[in-house]
């Protein structure tokens, strides 16, 4: 890949150049983004915070491969995905990202084990693998207890601990959050964020976490401001 | 292709498990798909049966002789001097008094149903060889009439169904009484459903316009009729044409077997109509409750195929608990339940329904249809639907 050359020494786990995103809106192109660039280093929790309508939500989507960007290039782990068709962004969002959202997203009708094993069931692995992990990750979340119970039997702060079991059990390089304390009280807010924070510092995640909280924001290792689809701490962006 | 099978099973169970909480809308697409069953295995059934009951009619020993270009007995006229030609005729069995031949007419009265109803009875006319030529017919009870008395022989499927009808019984008909002499059977065929009597009487009393319209004739043997064919053919003054009892019949049951899924089929088929706009309906609401579930599952990885055949597979189950329903409910309220049916030909004709293995295959196909025509659409929107949108709710 010719872009293995223009990447700098350091280890990069998202790189961005000159990406830009825009909408259609009846007949105009409403643009999100003008050729942002960004990079994060592998290992980094990232908050990204910005006003609503800032471009948040669509810049997560596109490093989640659920978008895709008009033009620029977007690259997680020397792999270029602005190019990939959907289904292979389908196969790669399966081996490479844990994706955590605002309101969990769990299925109503399993227990957390057959929530958090979900994302196993797409590789091969034999059951007795899948258990064996599906334990570990409930263990990380401290919900090693509540294996059985369904959703409707856990607290909101419970379900989303569920939902980031699910989100690193097989083992992502990313993790991508959508406000994952937007829903919460202080407390069950502040263990997600120390879960995460574990996540990055024992297991060496990659996080991006949307948020609009500062208390959260503060738990990350630094955060980026968006502002009409621009970074405005200059420092950080690339 | 990791999984493909794990993935498809994970998302299908998903959706089942779902189903309790989309009961009612999927419990209406279940019955309404019953009811098409039930509706079209009803046409069949009687269709199926019919065509029994009415093919068992014919025999091959007996010879039904109708004037040139008559399809049946009811628009066929034989004068008096075509009919003394017959007596020289080949092939028929030989009696005691001559050939066996009886020389037949008929008319419909209506008779009071032990239940009150009304309804008509074939009245035949026939002469004293009127058994003897009748190789599937016997007495069951009783005398065959002696001619010119008022006596009549009914079929069992009427003194089964008629009090009026029982041996031993009278009836008034056409002003006068009629004694009830004897009852035949006819091994549970469409004749078991006539009553009768002299010719000449039922002539003279019931109006029926010509005085022969059908001889029926005892061959000597099967292939005796070839021999009796051969001879009206030569005779191109005699119009006479003859044909064994069990051609006859035969194509008697297969209009009346068309006529029968004439009207069963389109029914069906609307009804099929009806219940796939209920299954797209139901399926629609499916995928859009599921919506947040669906774009959760694909944003994990799950891919678009497994999605689409999982919905899929829950229309299918849906028909196919919708027809099993009402496969059942044919078996338990239809299956051997007697029928009548008045028209074609035959005037009445009682039968029972008979569900054959072909009918089922068919109304679960119609089933079939409808669960994939009202599965596939919503399965693809869901396969498909863009998933910015989806994360959005
Ligand atoms: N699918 C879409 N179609 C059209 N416009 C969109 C779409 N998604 C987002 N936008 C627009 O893009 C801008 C950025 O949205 P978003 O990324 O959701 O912002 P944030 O998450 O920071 O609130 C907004 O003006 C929004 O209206
Ligand atoms: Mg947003």
């Amino acid at each position: 890949m010719n872009f293995m050359q223009r990447v700098p020494a350091v280890d990069n786990l998202i790189d961005i150049v000159d990406l830009s995103k825009s909408y259609r809106r009846g007949s105009t192109e409403v643009p999100i983004f003008d050729k942002l660039s960004l990079s994060i280093e592998r290992g980094r929790f990232v908050a990204l915070m910005g006003p609503s309508g800032s471009g948040k939500t669509t810049l997560l989507n596109l490093l989640a491969g659920i978008d895709r960007p008009n033009s620029g290039m977007l690259a997680v782990d020397g792999e270029r995905i602005d190019g990939y068709s959907e289904s292979g962004l389908t196969q790669w969002r399966a081996n490479t990202l844990g994706f955590i959202f605002q309101f969990y997203n769990l299925m109503p009708m399993l227990t957390a084990a057959q929530n958090v094993e979900l994302p196993l069931l797409l590789h091969r692995m034999s059951a007795k693998e899948r258990r064996r992990r599906v334990d570990t990750a409930l263990d990380v979340v401290g919900l090693a207890d509540r294996a059985r119970h369904r959703p409707r039997e856990l607290s909101g702060g419970q379900q989303q601990r569920v939902a980031i079991a699910r989100a690193l059990v097989a083992d992502p390089k990313l993790i991508l959050a959508d406000e994952p304390t937007g829903d919460l009280d202080r407390p069950s807010a502040n263990a997600v964020l120390e879960i995460l924070r574990l996540l990055a510092d024992e297991l060496g995640k990659t996080i991006v976490m949307v948020t609009h909280d500062p208390v959260a924001a503060r738990a990350a290792d630094l955060t980026l401001h968006l502002e009409k689809g621009r970074f405005v701490n200059e420092a950080v962006a690339a | 292709m990791t999984g493909s099978v794990k993935q498809i099973a994970a998302v299908a169970r998903i959706a089942l498990l779902g189903l309790p909480s989309r009961a009612r809308m999927s419990s209406a697409t279940v019955l309404s798909i019953a009811l098409a069953t039930l509706v079209l295995l009803g046409f069949l059934a009687m269709a199926s049966g019919f065509r029994a009951t009415v093919a068992g009619t014919g025999s091959d020993q007996s010879a039904i002789i109708l004037a040139e270009g008559s399809a049946s007995e009811f628009n066929s006229a034989i004068d008096t001097a075509r009919l003394a030609r017959l007596d020289n005729a080949p092939g028929i069995a030989a009696g005691k008094n001559g050939p066996l031949l009886s020389a037949e007419s008929f008319a419909t009265i209506s008779a009071v149903e032990d239940g009150g109803g009304e309804s008509s009875v074939t009245l035949r006319g026939m002469g004293p060889q009127g058994l003897a030529v009748r190789p599937l017919a016997r007495l069951a009870g009783g005398r065959m009439f002696t001619p010119g008395r008022n006596e009549l022989v009914v079929g069992s499927a009427l003194a089964g169904r008629y009090r009026d009808f029982k041996l031993g019984g009278s009836v008034r008909l056409a002003g006068m009484m009629w004694r009830v002499v004897g009852v035949f059977e006819a091994g549970g065929s469409a004749m078991e459903s006539e009553v009768w009597a002299d010719r000449k009487l039922v002539g003279q009393f019931f109006g029926s316009s010509a005085a022969v319209q059908s001889v029926r004739a005892r061959l000597s043997e099967a292939s005796a009729l070839a021999l009796l064919q051969r001879y009206l053919a030569a005779d191109t003054s005699l119009k006479l044409v003859a044909r064994s009892e069990r051609a006859y019949f035969a194509a008697q049951a297969r209009n009346m077997g068309k006529l029968i899924l004439f009207v069963g089929w389109p029914l069906g088929i609307a009804m099929a109509v009806g219940a796939l706009a209920g299954a797209l309906n139901t399926m629609f609401t499916s995928v859009s409750t599921r919506s947040t579930e669906i774009a959760t599952l694909r944003i994990l990885g799950f891919r678009g195929p497994s999605i689409f055949v999982s919905t899929m597979a829950e229309a299918v189950l849906l028909v196919l608990l919708g027809s099993g329903l009402g496969v059942a409910l044919a078996g338990l309220f239809l299956q051997g339940r007697s029928a009548s049916t008045i028209g074609g030909n035959l005037t009445q004709v009682m039968f029972k329904f008979d569900l054959a293995a072909n009918d089922i295959v068919q109304a679960v196909t119609l089933a079939l249809i409808v669960g994939v025509l009202g599965g596939a659409v919503p399965a693809w929107r869901a396969a498909r639907r863009p998933l910015v949108t989806a994360a959005a709710e």
